[in-house]
Order: structure tokens, then sequence, then C-alpha cells
């Protein structure tokens, strides 16, 4: 491609193919009539966070419907719909449940609550059975604990496949994937300019940033959120190779740290038929580093640091920070580590028989101007663009209701004067935005 | 938000915009990165010098919202 070469024109522009921008794309070719484009860096959708997860469609019982009632929304909604895809297309689709265990009363207490919560979050009674240690034996024989709470909703997927069928089905729209294309630069006029690395622009009167742990980077080139940090958990899983299953279903435990509760590996069954342990969530420097770099935890501190400036750093001043900093990164290195977490609950469990590393993904978080932690989605609309950052867990869970719901921002904001089409679409939109 | 020095336990200065922590009385000056890695060496001197942080960060983090 020539230097400064426009490359194309286009209404709707959308950076990230991961399940969100994807999802997007769907539901705008699906309802107006407009040219839209989805810049997507690698050669496919889904290369990243969307096919590196755990593959679990979640209930809504650990999200407080008083604090985050949409995003809890999305995520009961969304089973259905992702459901509704997978018996259409034949994609992976396994309703084994999940089963989360408490060690003792304390822990019994937070799954009453949570058993409140995904009652309130929409889920019937009978969805939810809370059971005593025998029942759990009954259920499964190889776990040990005090109480237990068993969500029948929940299901195991493959969000990468999912993607790419909604991809297929956005091009059935007149959606146009660019990929191979990695956004450098964007500037903001009377309309959006984004130039790629080998200096081609595209220019649009929209662009939604979906670039997922980019996507900081990227409102941050218009002038927003410029007082926020973005830092990187690895999750990684080991994967069982023995042919003996311990268990049936996916086992979880109540979270141990609530300043960090995305910090407890799980016994995952994969829509593949697959045995995973974990994600634990180690530190790194970048959204991508996949594998290495964490034999030597100072170097990898000193390299966050690096590129960490400003207000959020007070963050690295709490300690029960840096001691799960700490912890997480012993977790990284030894498979033991790892493995001795989900041994509190399946006591059988061998760290021989997990003989490979599972396919890590990335948690980008969010770390504010008073370095904390963000809990929570984070929009930010400019003249001509709208930015979704630390979309985060269950995000694929909810991807294609919370994009509805993003749709409908963007209406009522006035971004989509376009012609609209006869309503014709996989899912109901009515029913998540009213 | 009060850090003490690891060095007197007297309380430091974090200069604007987090770059540098300066100790008057010991009449330290540490990058604020040298300063971290000093606080990851040992757990024990972390827990003496970090101050009354973690309740913020508690308020804003009770959501549960799972890794994954
Ligand atoms: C370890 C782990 C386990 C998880 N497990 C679950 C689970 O079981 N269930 C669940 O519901 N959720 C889970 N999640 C959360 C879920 O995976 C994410 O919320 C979701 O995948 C986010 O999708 P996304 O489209 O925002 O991000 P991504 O899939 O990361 O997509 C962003 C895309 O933007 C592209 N991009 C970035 N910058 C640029 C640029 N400058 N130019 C062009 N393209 C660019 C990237 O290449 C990428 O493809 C998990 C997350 C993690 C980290
Ligand atoms: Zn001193």
């Amino acid at each position: 491609m020539g230097l400064n070469m426009t490359l194309e024109k286009c209404d709707v522009a959308i950076v990230g193919g991961g399940i969100l921008g994807t999802t997007i794309s769907y539901w705008l070719s699906a309802l107006y009539d407009l040219k839209i484009c989805v810049i997507e860096k690698e050669r496919d959708v889904a290369m990243h966070t969307s096919s590196r997860n755990t593959g679990l469609v979640h209930s809504p019982l650990h999200i407080d419907p008083k604090k985050n009632n949409v995003i809890a929304r999305c995520a009961y909604v969304g089973r259905d719909w992702w459901h509704a895809l997978a018996k259409k297309r034949s994609l992976p689709w396994k309703e084994i449940g999940k089963l989360e265990v408490a060690l003792d009363e304390k822990q019994h207490k937070t799954l009453e609550k949570f058993q409140k919560w995904g009652v309130e979050n929409g889920m019937s009674e009978n969805e939810l059975e809370i059971m005593d240690s025998k029942q759990v034996s009954q259920m499964e024989p190889n776990v040990k604990c005090h109480s237990a709470i068993f969500s029948k909703r929940d299901v195991s997927t493959d969000y990468g496949i999912l993607t790419k069928q909604v991809m297929m089905e956005s091009q059935k729209n007149g959606t146009k994937f660019l990929f191979d294309h990695n956004v450098v630069n964007v500037e903001e006029n009377s309309e959006v300019k984004l130039t790629f690395t080998d200096n081609s622009i595209l220019t649009s009167k929209l662009l939604i940033n979906c670039a997922a742990g980019h996507s900081l980077d990227i409102a941050k080139k218009l002038g927003l959120a410029n007082e926020y940090a973005h830092l990187f958990f690895r999750g990684e899983y080991w994967v069982n190779g023995n042919q003996y299953d311990s268990v049936k279903t996916n086992i979880y435990s109540v979270p141990t740290n609530s300043q960090f509760p995305f910090l407890n590996p799980h016994l995952i069954k994969r829509a593949n038929g697959e045995t995973h342990v974990g994600p634990n969530a180690a530190l790194v420097s970048g959204p991508e580093v996949y594998q290495g770099s964490t034999s030597d935890l100072s170097s990898t501190i000193s390299e966050i640091l690096e590129i960490f400036h400003g207000s959020p750093r007070k963050l690295f001043f709490n300690r029960a920070f840096l001691s799960m900093v700490k912890k997480e990164w012993l977790s990284s290195i030894s498979k033991t580590a790892m493995i001795n977490r989900v041994k509190k609950f399946v006591p059988s469990i061998r760290s021989k028989s997990f003989s490979k590393r599972g396919v890590a993904g990335i948690r980008a978080n969010i770390i504010t101007p008073e370095g904390t932690f963000l809990p929570e989605v984070m929009e930010l609309k400019g003249n001509h663009s709208f930015h979704i950052i630390n979309y985060n867990s269950p995000g694929a869970t909810g991807a294609a209701a919370y994009s509805a719901l993003v749709v409908k921002k963007l209406q009522d904001a006035g971004f989509l004067d376009y012609t609209q089409k006869p309503k014709n679409t996989i899912w109901n939109f009515e029913e998540i935005i009213n | 938000m009060k850090v003490k020095c690891p060095e007197c336990k007297k309380d430091v200065i974090i200069v604007k915009n987090y770059t540098h922590i300066l100790c008057e009385s010991c009449k330290l000056d540490w990058e604020f990165k040298e300063f971290i890695m000093v606080l990851m060496r040992s757990d024990k001197t972390a827990m003496d010098v970090l101050a009354d942080y973690e309740k913020k960060l508690q308020e804003t983090s009770e959501s549960y919202v799972s890794w994954g």
C-alpha cells in the first residue's frame, strides 16, 4: 500500500474484531443500511481474549444486582441468545452446569448471597441448588467441601467459534472485515481518520473502539481518559493429559479475596471434552504477552513501571496488591502451586496428570487515578467516537446483549441517522433494550 | 495516603505525579520504581511501610465479578 493512500470511507469503523466488536457489527448491519468496517490487526476474528478464555457461559450469580444490573441482565439474556445461535448452526454447546464450592461456614454464607443475587438477576429458584457435602459427593465423588451451589444454566462452549459465526452473519448483512490492519493513529475532526502501520488511511463518520487491551491507548490518542492506566494479568491453564477424569462438571470455589475476586483457579470442563485447571492471574507487561518473562518478578515489575505513569501508581503502595502479585507469580512459574489451590476441594487431583500448558489469555484491568481497580466497564464518548474500555468477565457471555445496548446508546446519542432495515435478526433486539 | 520510609519509618513525601519518593530525615531520594522494588524484595518491609490504603480498594471492588 502506498504512502498516505486513502483506503476507504465508511460510516462506522469498529476497531477490534473480538467478540465485542463483531457482535456490535452484527447489530448495526442487521438494523441499518450503512457502510460498516471491522478493523482487526490479526488475520481473523477472535485471535485474542475472545478465544483465550475459560469458555463458560456464566449465570449472573456473582453479580450484585444493585451495583451492576446491566451486566447481570446481559449475562442472563446472553445465555439464551448464544444457545439459539449454537442450536441453529450446530456449534459447541454443553449444558453441564457449574458447581461452586464453599470450604467453611463463612464461605457458605457467600453462597447464600450468590443464590439470592442469582434469583434477583432473573434465574429461577430451581436453576440454583444449594447442596450439603453429602449431596455434593453423590454428584461429584471426588469433590470434598462444606457445601456448594449448583448452577444448572452454566454451559461450556467455544467463544472463538461463536464469534466466527457472528462474523459470517454480519458479512451476510454487508459488513466488511479488514484483517491484518493495525491502527497506529487516530484523529478526530469533522470525521475520524485512522492510520495503519503502512501509513494507509481510512476515514469514517463514527469510530467504535473495541480494542480491549489496546482500547485505552486509542482513547488517549483522542485526549480521553488520560488519568487512567491499564494493567495486564495473564490467566494460565494446565491441561489434564490423563484419560481418567476426576469430575463431570465445572468446579469453581468461592472467591477468597474480595479485593481481587478474580483469583481462584477452577477445574474446567471444556466444550471439546478436555479438563483444565486455571486460570491464575500473573502480572505481565502487555496485552499480548502470552509466554515467558515471568521467571524474574523484579524485571517484570520494573518493565511495567516503565510504562505505568502518574497517579495510578498509587496501587503499588497497596500491600494486598503486592502480595497478590507475588503469589500469582509463584503460581505462574510453579504448576504445583497452581494445582495445590484446586487440591483444597479436589484432594485426588495430581499435579503429574497435568502435563501441558493450555492456551493462556490476558485480562486488561483499568486502574483509576485513585490507584484502584475499576470494577465495571467504562464507556467514553468523543465527538465522532465511542469507546468501550475495561470490558471484562463475564464479557463473552453477555457480549451479544451488551452490544445491542451499545447500539441503543448510539441511537440515542444521534450517531445513527440512517435508513433502518426490516428487522430480521437472530436475536430479539427489543428483549434487551426494553 | 501515608507511606513510611523503609529506613527510618518516618512518613515519606511522594513527589507529584509519582516519579520520586523522598525521605526528608534520611535525605533519601528514590525513583518510584526503585522504591517499589525495595518493597517487593521483602514482604516484611512492605508490611511495615505500606499504609492505610487497602480500605478504599475494598470498597470499590466488592462486586465479585469472576475472572473466567
Ligand atoms: C483468562 C480469561 C478467562 C475468561 N473466561 C471467560 C468465560 O469463561 N466466560 C466469559 O463470559 N468471559 C470470560 N472472559 C472474558 C471474555 O473473554 C472477554 O470479556 C471478551 O473476550 C472480551 O472481548 P473483546 O472483543 O473486548 O476483546 P478481544 O477478544 O481481545 O478483542 C479485541 C481485538 O482488538 C484487536 N485490536 C486491538 N488493538 C487493535 C488495533 N490498534 N488495530 C486493530 N485491531 C486491534 C485485537 O487484535 C483483538 O482481536 C475471560 C477472560 C480472560 C482473560
Ligand atoms: Zn527515612
